[in-house]
């Protein structure tokens, strides 16, 4: 190898290692402000962290916590009674059953039932034989019947057959849809009663019972309700509107870039009430605007509804993405943009140092 | 003192990939992860927001159904009140023609993982007859509250050879196990 190469660069005052020697110097002093640059970066985001996250604590209030509660144990009592409603089972259908497919010259001295094996102990008796057989092959062949087991029979001193059955009953028959050919004895009104039990069906018999009532005594008396129960918005996904009943305010929180100036709220108010403007009438919300409810005897309430934007998670993520390969542009053109004009101007200096002009301009100078 | 500068270059250069590795690059880092968790915080306020709006919806949704929700709130209520329990049996089967002749509380279950139901068995004695017995029977299967009979037995010493097979006046001693259900 050539040392005096290195010799050179090192006893020769070469101008290029001076360039080199700053841009060197203008990258460590990039480096340096880029470091600077992602700390007050992270310290702003930090903060911006906090103020969600504060935000985020004020979301629920005291009154919304205790709806959530209400609502969740309603969920769940609800499910229950629909489970507890679907599984009910009606031991009086064994007796309506029993009723039905007895044989006239037969009866019964014991009875017992035990629901949940489906089982019939019948201890009776019978007139004959062949009223027995014939008992015997009712049971049988009876849909309800699954299977007929200790079977026993025995001729009394008055010449009767006493006997003992053992039923295995067909689970169904408990159930209140059974109609064991129309003969189950459980009164339609208990049916009804317990249908109406469901969450769905009562309004309307309660309307029309109201109704009667009320025509009954012939004094319509006004409602003063006049509440938003729902405003929603028919998008994808479908924006419920937040209602706040003490300040009369609606917060519709909509998904960014969408179109605000014709959007058709459905809303849901208080019974006999009315609201203007209309439920599903296009609304231009870029503006706050105000709904009023008229109750039934005319007092009014107004609702203000404003529209807040909020971003999607692919927003957000694609904004993310998005601002990640932005900054590492950003700071890759501005290290080298630092650098490229540090060595530019010590370049054009050293140029001008060497060919001496800047002596001769310092000469003019004084 | 005159600076070797191909040296000099050597170090800055060599101070400026430390600086970046050990500084710049973690800050880096740093800020890519705070970009995300900002992120993920702005969505979380937004499901939070869309959450206690849906909540309060239903909670007013709740509120219009308040005579159906009575309706649960009868059928499955929060404590076993065994006084108006009591009094109800007594009430219905008086009403029926029976005479409770005796009544205790069998059995006691508590709610499992799954429900918080809990379910309450009452042992029954009541004498009377057949057709008091169905109307017992209907009134409970009618009740606003959940009443479920599992087992039933009686019997008499003759069979009733008036009448058809049970519908006699004969007086019998039925035994009940009776259901109900608290939450």
């Amino acid at each position: 190898m050539d040392f005096r190469t290195i010799f050179q660069f090192r006893s020769k005052k070469i101008w290029w290692l001076d360039v080199i020697f700053y841009f060197v110097v203008s990258l460590l002093v990039a480096t340096i402000l880029c470091y600077l640059v992602f700390i007050i970066k992270n310290v702003i985001q930090k903060k911006e962290i906090a103020s969600v996250e504060d935000d985020l604590l004020t979301v629920g209030t005291a009154e919304q916590k205790d709806q959530e509660i209400q609502v969740i144990l309603y969920r769940a009592k609800i499910q229950d009674f629909k489970n507890l409603i679907g599984d009910h089972e009606f031991a009086s259908n064994t007796f309506s059953f029993l009723e039905d497919e007895t044989q006239p010259n037969v009866w019964f001295k014991q009875f017992n039932l035990d629901q949940k094996s489906s089982q019939v102990q019948l201890t009776g008796e019978a007139e004959d034989m062949d009223a027995f057989s014939r008992q015997t092959a009712t049971f049988e062949k009876n849909e309800y019947v699954k299977e007929v087991g200790t079977l026993n029979s025995s001729l009394s001193e008055g010449s009767t057959i006493n006997f003992n059955f053992s039923l295995t009953l067909n689970p169904e028959i408990f159930s209140y849809l059974t109609n064991t050919k129309n003969k189950v004895k459980i009164q339609e009104e208990k049916i009804v009663d317990i249908i109406s039990s469901s969450l769905s069906t009562v309004k309307v018999e309660q309307e029309e019972a109201g109704e009667e009532i009320i025509e009954e005594i012939g004094v319509i008396e006004k409602s003063n309700e006049k509440l938003i129960f729902a405003f929603d918005i028919p998008l994808d996904p479908e924006v419920v509107g937040f209602i706040d009943q003490s300040t009369h305010t609606i917060l519709l929180n909509i998904p960014e870039k969408t179109d605000i100036t014709r959007l058709v709220p459905t809303v849901i108010i208080s019974d006999n009430a009315t609201v203007y403007p209309e439920s599903n009438i296009p609304q231009d919300f870029s503006k706050p605007v105000i709904y009023q409810v008229t109750a039934e005897d005319d007092s009014t309430q107004e609702y203000t509804v404003t529209v807040k934007f909020y971003q999607t998670e692919e927003q957000i993520q694609e904004e993310i993405e998005k601002a990640k390969q932005t900054s590492v542009v950003k700071i890759f053109l501005t290290v080298a943009l630092v650098a490229f004009l540090t060595t530019v101007g010590l370049a054009i200096y050293l140029v001008a140092m060497k060919k001496g002009f800047l002596k001769t301009f310092r000469k003019n100078k004084k | 003192m005159r600076i070797d500068k191909p040296i000099l270059i050597a170090l800055i250069l060599f101070i400026t990939v430390l600086l970046a590795y050990f500084l710049v690059f973690p800050a880096y880092q740093k800020f890519k992860e705070l970009q995300t968790e900002l992120g993920i915080k702005q969505a979380e306020y937004n499901a939070e927001f869309d959450y206690y709006s849906s909540i309060t919806r239903t909670y007013y949704d709740l509120k219009s159904y308040e005579e159906d929700v009575k309706i649960v709130d009868d059928a499955l209520p929060s404590d076993p009140s065994f006084g108006r329990l009591i009094y109800y049996f007594q009430e219905q089967s008086s009403e029926s023609g029976l005479i409770l002749r005796d009544l205790f509380l069998s059995k006691s279950s508590g709610s499992s993982s799954k429900s918080a139901v809990k379910s309450l068995t009452f042992s029954l004695t009541l004498i009377g007859n057949y057709s008091s017995l169905e109307n017992f029977l209907a009134s409970l299967e009618k009740s606003a509250k959940l009443f479920e009979v599992t087992s039933i037995s009686f019997g008499s010493g003759n069979a009733s050879s008036q009448g058809t097979q049970f519908r006699t006046q004969n007086i019998f001693t039925f035994s009940l196990q009776v259901n109900t259900y608290i939450y």
